[in-house]
């Protein structure tokens, strides 16, 4: 077994398919983690008796178990209890439930960062609490915490390859495929797992841009 | 629900399950520790060529998932084929390269006279690393060896993919012939939840006791 070029020059249009499906997964999944991790950071943070005990435990428990459990329990055992989802709508299902979780803490590390002064600042100005929340706070903890996020994002990247155990054809679903008919593991897998380092690296220095660029309006905005 | 059944499930994910991940988990540990403190070393030192290859090595490794990593070393690398092997090799080199990081770290706090010390009173330049510069670092980077820790118990789920049986893929195995998904892959999150919520706890505390070691080390 040898790696055969020939493969990549025939195959390359399902590669590339497949990592478009892979990069679609991704977007969706980083914006509705990202939605899911502020809002559940926000609530914690407001301190409403028994439901920010439930959400930090939620946050616990989807943090400290294997996102592939996640993705066997909802597309497997959620039907049981009359929950029936498609495999795409459970993969963004699972992987936002895990990945709002991991936001939710980076978010909240930013919240607690904020200084009192803050507090009593908006608390002066006779705000309510959720303005406080939305004007003050929120903005000023995404900031701090922009290098976490812009890192967490990247690993919801590597994240949608667990997708292919719901038989979802992203680039590790369609890379297993192709090998089931070609039975040549050390170019289709090589092949993926370059596609994966580039793209991964790509990505990478978009967020560093977008990371600065995000750093210098925000100086101007919020100081 | 039958009770029986119920408890016999959860003996059998003990047993078949969490037995064969903790044979995996706490190995791969070792190996990935191994590669982190040499690899610190490298990198703290700056050796040349060597250097270099770190960071390629822990380039790719950052930008791969490690389902790819696993089916490469299930498939591709010659290992035998066998599913135990290929996991442990996927998971040490994989979490090998992070510790790297946290090594270097964790080096890199150590004060510059400890080296001196150690080097002044005639120790070797790999005895004092281990007599005197590592044991220190690791009073640094424990807490970051925990956390890494748990990220390695949960990607060992991973390896029921490529055939090796541990809890996740006796699960999966459950539920074909049983059917009911819901108990069985509710038990497995709570077995993963306790192991990785423990070590969690146990992270913390290693975390503030090492912060006071520090603390009072400053204050001699």
């Amino acid at each position: 077994m040898t790696f055969d070029w020939y493969i990549v020059a025939t195959y390359y249009p399902l590669f590339l398919q497949g990592l478009a499906i892979t990069l679609g997964f991704t977007a969706i999944s980083i914006v509705t983690s990202f939605v899911l991790g502020v809002l559940v950071a926000s609530l914690i943070s407001l301190r409403i008796r028994f439901l920010h005990h439930i959400l930090e435990w939620y946050v616990a428990f989807f943090r400290e178990t294997p996102l592939l459990v996640q993705i066997y329990f909802v597309f497997y055992a959620l039907p049981e209890l009359g929950v029936t989802l498609s495999a795409p709508v459970a993969g963004i299902l699972s992987i936002t439930l895990c990945e709002g979780a991991f936001f939710a803490e980076i978010v909240r590390g930013g919240i607690q960062s904020l200084p009192q002064g803050q507090y009593d600042a908006a608390r002066a100005l006779a705000l309510p609490r959720f303005r406080v929340l939305s004007l003050i706070v929120i903005p000023q903890a995404l900031k701090k915490v922009i290098p976490s996020l812009v890192g967490q994002s990247s690993i919801v990247f590597k994240d949608t390859s667990l997708l292919s155990v719901i038989a979802i054809e992203e680039l590790t679903g369609i890379t297993q495929k192709i090998n089931a008919e070609l039975i040549n593991p050390m170019t289709t897998f090589l092949t993926a797992g370059a596609l994966y380092i580039a793209v991964f690296w790509i990505l990478n220095a978009f967020w560093l841009l977008f990371e600065r660029r995000m750093r210098k309006e925000g100086s101007e905005a919020w100081t | 629900m039958d009770i029986a059944v119920q408890i016999s499930i959860l003996k059998v994910l003990f047993i078949k399950g969490l037995l064969p991940m903790l044979k995996l988990a706490p190995l791969s540990l070792v190996f990935s520790l191994a590669i982190g403190v040499f690899g610190g070393v490298i990198r703290l030192l700056r050796i040349p060529i060597l250097d270099q290859l770190m960071t390629v090595y822990i380039a790719v490794m950052r930008g791969l998932p490690i389902l790819i990593l696993l089916f490469i070393a299930y498939f591709v690398l010659p290992l035998g084929s066998n599913p135990f092997v290929a996991a442990t090799v996927a998971l040490s080199i994989y979490h090998g390269a992070y510790m790297i990081e946290i090594f270097r770290g964790g080096l890199q706090a150590v004060p510059i006279g400890q080296w001196e010390a150690a080097r002044a009173i005639g120790l070797s330049f790999w005895r004092s690393i281990r007599l005197v510069i590592l044991p220190q670092a690791l009073l640094v980077v424990a807490p970051a060896v925990v956390g890494q820790l748990v990220i390695l118990i949960k990607t060992t789920a991973v390896t029921s993919i490529i055939g090796y049986v541990e809890i996740t893929r006796m699960g999966r195995s459950l539920m074909e012939t049983l059917l009911m998904p819901l108990p069985i892959f509710g038990y497995i999150a709570i077995y993963y939840f306790v192991i990785c919520h423990l070590l969690k706890i146990m992270g913390e505390s290693l975390e503030h006791a090492s912060r006071r070691r520090l603390q009072g080390r400053k204050g001699n």
